[in-house]
């Protein structure tokens, strides 16, 4: 796939909640393959409904294509080892009982032996200054510890997207500076749902903006940000 | 309450780490040699205080050494077994006040054993060992994930319902019965909605309700002497309480 090429392609997406509510109302989007995108807006206005769709965990009306393969039933599993999702809370994503173990759970699922996703567990760690904590459970860890363990835990599936849900929201000012220095560094494709500003503003080029369910703005970041007055 | 059953908690992961020999045992022996003696405390006879206090002083004995053995004090792991005496102590009172403190002191006894054998147990095996040994051993994956998510997401219920608890305090509540059982209503709410993203978050790193384990379980023959130390105490309690 050339750099040109999208490597997330969305037209038309729309779902409406069991209660009725329409969160989504016709989004189109895409994103390149190294580019790092921001989508800002208001609570509710649908980013997290947005990126939930990107590996199917909800389904709704449109097309959504990921690194050339058009999502459906039958090739979630394959999208999912595609795109690594750092939740808002990492509680909700650390499930195991230690640090070592959560990070391994994605490469074992992919069907790597013991052996080979203890080593990609290991590299994972190194690279988010974690080795040290393997054997620790992982409520004994902060909050900014936490959500690095998190990221660790994508990064060791070793996915091409990494999709942000809010992921400063828990962190303290030194954490976050951590996460960010981490995400810079990392060569995957980013999408990042946040009200932090600066922080997005660090890390990507472009942001969306979204609207009670749709894209309403899509340019340099700087430029949606002073559009939207959104600091 | 709370932070109590957290500190018990993490004391429990703690020493679950250890190195010693009974540390390093084959989880499925670990739990064979318990449920033999669980079973030998709940069988040993006790037909009358003497056959009690003997067979008690049975267990705590091997349960004393057990936990030495383990590089565990062993104090603290008796002490913990009083944690089931609020429940067992009710049923307790209905046998003494029925006239039948034999009973009573047998049932406070045995429930206090066997809580003692559990807790040493989960001091000497880390919960995921101890959980893939019980999946070896045929309890349903399902219910083994129950248990580990229990267990992880019990110390984030936890510490939300201590915050719950000091903002209720911070805005003049008091400590009534009708505070508390809104606070627990609360609190099962949001834990159903934290279901739903850890299920979320499960589905979205690739995973099934199921967990592969980084070390196999590997039997020695250090494991198998295990099983016999364990059988050889069942026998001991059975024979003490039956005045041997």
């Amino acid at each position: 796939m050339s750099h040109h090429q999208p490597i997330i392609e969305v037209r038309d997406l729309r779902y409406r909640y069991e209660d009725g509510t329409e969160a989504l109302k016709g989004v189109d989007f895409m994103l390149h393959r190294g580019e790092r995108v921001a989508l800002l807006g208001a609570n509710g206005s649908g980013k997290t409904t947005f990126l939930l769709h990107l590996n199917g965990i909800l389904r709704g009306q449109g097309f959504i294509e990921v690194c050339g393969t058009e999502l459906a039933g039958s090739n979630l599993k394959w999208i999912r080892r595609r795109i690594g999702f750092l939740f808002q809370d990492p509680d909700d994503q650390l499930f195991l009982p230690t640090v070592l173990e959560d990070v391994a759970f994605g490469p074992l699922e992919q069907g790597c032996t013991a052996e080979d996703a203890t080593r990609r567990a290991h590299a994972a760690l190194e690279h988010v200054g974690l080795s040290v904590e393997a054997a620790r459970a992982p409520h004994r860890l902060s909050a900014g510890q936490r959500q690095r363990v998190a990221l660790a835990g994508i990064l060791a599936a070793e996915p091409e997207i990494l999709v942000l849900d809010e992921p400063t929201t828990h962190l303290d000012p030194p954490s976050r500076g951590a996460l960010l220095t981490l995400l810079a560094g990392l060569p995957q494709s980013l999408l990042l749902a946040t009200h932090d500003v600066v922080f997005a503003a660090q890390l990507a080029q472009r942001a969306v903006f979204f609207d009670r369910g749709r894209i309403i703005a899509d340019g340099p970041i700087d430029q949606v940000v002073q559009e939207f007055r959104w600091t | 309450m709370n932070s109590g059953t957290l500190r018990t908690i993490r004391t429990l992961e703690d020493w679950s780490r250890g190195g010693s020999w009974l540390h390093r045992r084959d989880p499925r022996f670990k739990l064979l040699s318990a449920l033999l003696l669980l079973a030998a405390i709940a069988l040993a006879p006790a037909r009358d205080s003497r056959g009690l206090l003997l067979s008690s002083a049975a267990a705590v004995s091997i349960l004393f050494i057990a936990s030495v053995s383990a590089a565990l004090p062993p104090l603290s792991i008796l002490a913990r077994g009083w944690v089931v005496l609020p429940f067992t102590g009710v049923f307790a009172l209905l046998a003494w006040l029925e006239g039948d403190p034999h009973r009573a002191a047998a049932l406070l006894a045995k429930s206090w054993l066997s809580a003692v054998a559990v807790v040493l147990l989960m001091a000497v095996t880390p919960l995921e060992r101890l959980l893939a040994g019980m999946q070896s051993l045929g309890v349903p994956p399902l219910l083994a994930s129950v248990v580990q998510f229990v267990w992880r997401y019990l110390h984030v219920a936890l510490d939300q319902l201590r915050r719950m608890q000091v903002a209720r305090l911070a805005r003049g509540g008091e400590r009534r019965f009708v505070f508390a059982a809104a606070t627990v209503a609360v609190l099962f709410a949001s834990s159903a909605a934290r279901a739903e993203r850890v299920h979320r978050a499960l589905l979205a790193r690739g995973g099934e309700a199921r967990f592969l384990l980084l070390q196999p379980l590997k039997t020695r023959p250090a494991d198998l002497g295990l099983l016999g130390g364990a059988l050889l105490s069942a026998a001991l309690l059975m024979a003490s309480g039956g005045w041997l």
